[in-house]
């Protein structure tokens, strides 16, 4: 069901999101763990750098006091003259920055004073002194390694150094040396500036990935606004339009539906009761489709259904385009105060994966959906390549009828005196604000009945435009089929008052059958009209045919023209023909004469007209100037 | 002079001790009876619970006077305030006191037992022999 897609949608968002937080918080897990090492280790640097100096000379007094063979302890406690000496000497140890230095000895699990340099608050040897914790002086007994830590809870000393007093390779005594808050106090400054300036970091990082986030949610807040019909949950076309290139529409079969005559439910009932009737709809749809297919308000009553290769089949697909229409064929929706019956029509592409954009994918259905035009609507029609073909040609019929048709004229200029002898009058068919070319209309029109139409038009069109303007010459381009249709050389006939101004160009783009051509142009010819082969040189005409039908001009290929001046076999091509029409009293007329060296060689050749942008390119007429 | 410096003796005796640990032990010395206790100033810092009374009454003297008649000081079990004290006052049960800032709690087994004064199991680490005061012993 779509509703599910977006949900999945929102769900790999918010996937996105959720584990971008879980990294943030990893990473700031990470960061507040090495921030504690951080800074133990920093405190650890500072204070060993503090005690540096009372740690490297106690070591030497230590040394001179403890003697191999003689017990340290027992020495200090039974002699008072030793213990003086001793405390004296530790006495050089003292500086401003610490408040007391004493020695502690174990006994009976319980710690004793030994030595104190202090004079006051003094422990008297063999004192009982009750440390805040016993675990630095059995970590010390254990290692042999002295212990530095900062004292929280006791006034006036700020850190601690506690060093072994080692005899005969044993723990035996513990130095004690209580360090002032003051001298704490510049290293706990310093140790705060660097942590701090680590949280102040991590603030400003904690920040901005929050700020990440909110932006994040916000984006999708609104993306969910901008994307997402608020009643019905199901994507808009603003969502397709901004995720054109992303849409993996190969994966998909889509289809197009367009509730049929809906303009009339909203010109009945009002717009407002339009839309409750589309959110019906859609949610009718919503119900037959499945977790993964896309369903995407195309324009106010077509949709686009694009529903997932891999989890329905083809067969599936066809069933459910049917069930679609049949559901909403069967509901009556309801309205206030009445109900409603409604139809649908589904054009419908199987093969996307052949397509090469989501444009083309959307048109082919487009196009499917027109057909069902033609089959009564409440259909689903599916695509195939004729469709195009026809609607294209049911397109341009349309344009024609309704007098979409419009001329371009292109003089054909004496090349010596740049004289203009005539126009070629170039067909163009308005489609709104684009115009189809005449190699985008012919082909299309082969074969079919509105190629004799559109001559017909031409033919009318330029006799009228003739009539206006007593000084124009215009020559039309038609085919041999139509030299062969007795409505046009009717209509040639009826209008051979201006045959004189009228050349007649007839397309060598397809084999003709030159002996019945022959008859239709000898009429032609009798009618007062000139005679002109177009595009000669590259398609099926050949010279002997040029002397049976006893023609005017012949119009060189521009391919050839184009080529003159630095291809040796276009020139020989071109220079041959030309001498051949000299001979023959055939004037010729060089068509693509884009430049000056090209206007030189066709002098050479004495070739007496040119056509192409280097005398002008094609002009509406009422851009023409007749004033010579 | 000498006056105001013993008035405010107690108070300083008091003002740097950990007082959590002090409530926590003073609260778990008991007896046969409820126990009540004598201090020449109570500090803010004593847990309330801990009942006091008049010198004559108490069974307990925190941290008495030098002052107070030996009569009285002889009967009384006494808690002092210095290490010395301790040491040289049979009558008191144990100290509190400062020592190099450090909270300095330490009752006498023996004197505890002599006083039928039991303390739990979890005070064991402020409970020393008589053998942890004496020098000798050591």
């Amino acid at each position: 069901m779509n509703i599910n897609f977006i949900h999945l949608n929102k769900n790999k968002h918010y996937f996105i999101v959720f584990t971008f937080i879980i990294m943030i918080f990893v990473l700031f897990l990470y960061f507040y763990k090495h921030l504690d090492n951080y800074e133990n280790r920093l405190k650890n640097i500072l204070l060993n750098h503090a005690i540096e100096i009372v740690d490297n000379t106690s070591a030497n007094i230590l040394d001179d006091m403890v003697e191999e063979n003689l017990d340290f302890v027992k020495l200090n406690l039974i002699n008072s003259e030793v213990r003086i000496k001793n405390e004296k000497s530790l006495s050089l140890l003292l500086n401003k920055d610490i408040e007391e230095l004493y020695v502690l000895f174990p006994s009976k699990n319980h710690l004793f004073f030994l030595l104190d340099t202090a004079k006051v608050d003094r422990g008297e040897v063999g004192e009982l002194f009750t440390p805040e914790s016993m675990k630095p002086f059995t970590k010390i007994t254990e290692t042999g390694e002295k212990i530095t830590y900062i004292q929280n809870g006791i006034e006036n000393i700020g850190f601690t150094l506690i060093k072994p007093i080692i005899q005969n390779k044993k723990v035996i005594a513990f130095l004690v040396v209580d360090y002032s808050k003051e001298s704490l106090s510049f290293l706990s400054k310093l140790l705060t500036m660097n942590v701090n300036s680590i949280n102040i970091a991590l603030f400003f990082i904690l920040i901005i990935f929050l700020f990440i986030i909110y932006y994040l949610f916000y984006r999708n807040y609104i993306k969910y606004k901008i994307y997402y019909n608020p009643n019905t949950h199901t994507l808009n076309k603003v969502y397709l339009n901004e995720n054109y290139e992303k849409i993996e529409f190969e994966k998909y079969y889509v289809a197009l539906a367009d509730l049929d005559f809906f303009k009339r439910i909203n010109t009945l009932y009002g717009r407002k009761n339009g839309d409750i009737l589309i959110n019906s709809v859609i949610k009718t749809i919503n119900v037959l489709l499945k977790k993964d297919d896309m369903f995407i308000e195309y324009s106010g009553e077509s949709f686009l259904l694009f529903i997932l290769k891999s989890k329905t089949s083809e067969k599936e697909f066809r069933e459910l385009m049917d069930t679609i229409c049949l559901h909403v064929e069967r509901k009556s929706f309801r309205l206030p105060n009445r109900r409603v019956r409604l139809t649908i029509s589904i054009g419908a592409l199987l093969e996307t994966d052949l397509e090469k954009s989501l444009q083309d994918v959307i048109h082919k259905a487009d196009t499917a959906l027109y057909e069902t035009k033609h089959h009564g609507r409440n259909c689903v029609v599916f695509f195939d390549e004729t469709q195009s073909l026809r609607l294209y040609r049911n397109k341009l019929k349309e344009l024609i009828e309704s007098d979409k048709l419009v001329f371009h004229y292109q003089p054909i200029v004496n090349i010596y005196d740049k004289s203009i002898h005539h126009y070629e009058a170039l067909l163009r068919i308005e489609d709104g604000d684009n115009i189809i070319f005449p190699d985008k209309i012919l082909p299309s029109l082969e074969d079919s009945h509105l190629y004799s139409y559109l001559s017909k038009r031409v033919i009318e069109f330029n006799v009228k435009k003739l009539r206006e303007n007593k000084k124009m010459k215009i020559s039309i381009n038609l085919s041999s089929d139509d030299l062969l249709n007795e409505t046009i050389l009717l209509l040639l006939a009826e209008n051979s008052d201006v045959s004189d101004r009228l050349h007649i160009e007839i397309l060598e783009n397809k084999s003709i059958d030159y002996s019945r051509v022959e008859i239709s142009l000898q009429k032609l010819r009798m009618f007062g009209y000139k005679i002109a082969i177009d595009d000669f040189g590259t398609g099926y005409a050949n010279m002997g045919h040029l002397l049976n039908l006893s023609i005017d001009f012949l119009k060189i290929d521009g391919s050839l023209i184009r080529e003159i001046h630095h291809s040796k076999p276009a020139y020989s091509l071109v220079k041959s023909l030309a001498l051949f029409c000299k001979k023959n009293n055939i004037k010729v007329i060089a068509e693509f004469v884009e430049n000056e060296q090209i206007v030189e060689v066709l002098k050479e050749l004495d070739i007496d007209y040119g056509q192409g942008w280097y005398f002008s390119k094609a002009l509406p007429y009422d851009e023409l100037d007749f004033s010579d | 002079m000498i006056k105001i410096v013993v008035i405010l003796l107690p108070i300083i005796a008091f003002a740097e001790l950990n007082m959590n640990e002090v409530n926590s032990v003073l609260l778990n010395i008991h007896a046969s009876k409820e126990l009540k206790y004598y201090s020449p100033k109570i500090s803010n810092a004593i847990n309330k619970k801990i009942k006091f009374t008049s010198l004559e009454d108490a069974d307990i003297l925190l941290f008495p006077k030098k002052t107070v008649n030996k009569k009285i000081l002889n009967s009384k079990i006494l808690i002092v305030n210095s290490y010395k004290s301790l040491k040289k006052n049979k009558n008191s049960i144990g100290a509190i006191y400062l020592k190099k800032g450090r909270t300095q709690i330490i009752f006498i087994r023996d004197r505890l037992r002599d006083k039928k004064l039991t303390i739990p199991e979890k005070f064991n680490k402020y409970i020393v022999s008589n053998c942890h005061i004496n020098q000798k012993c050591i």
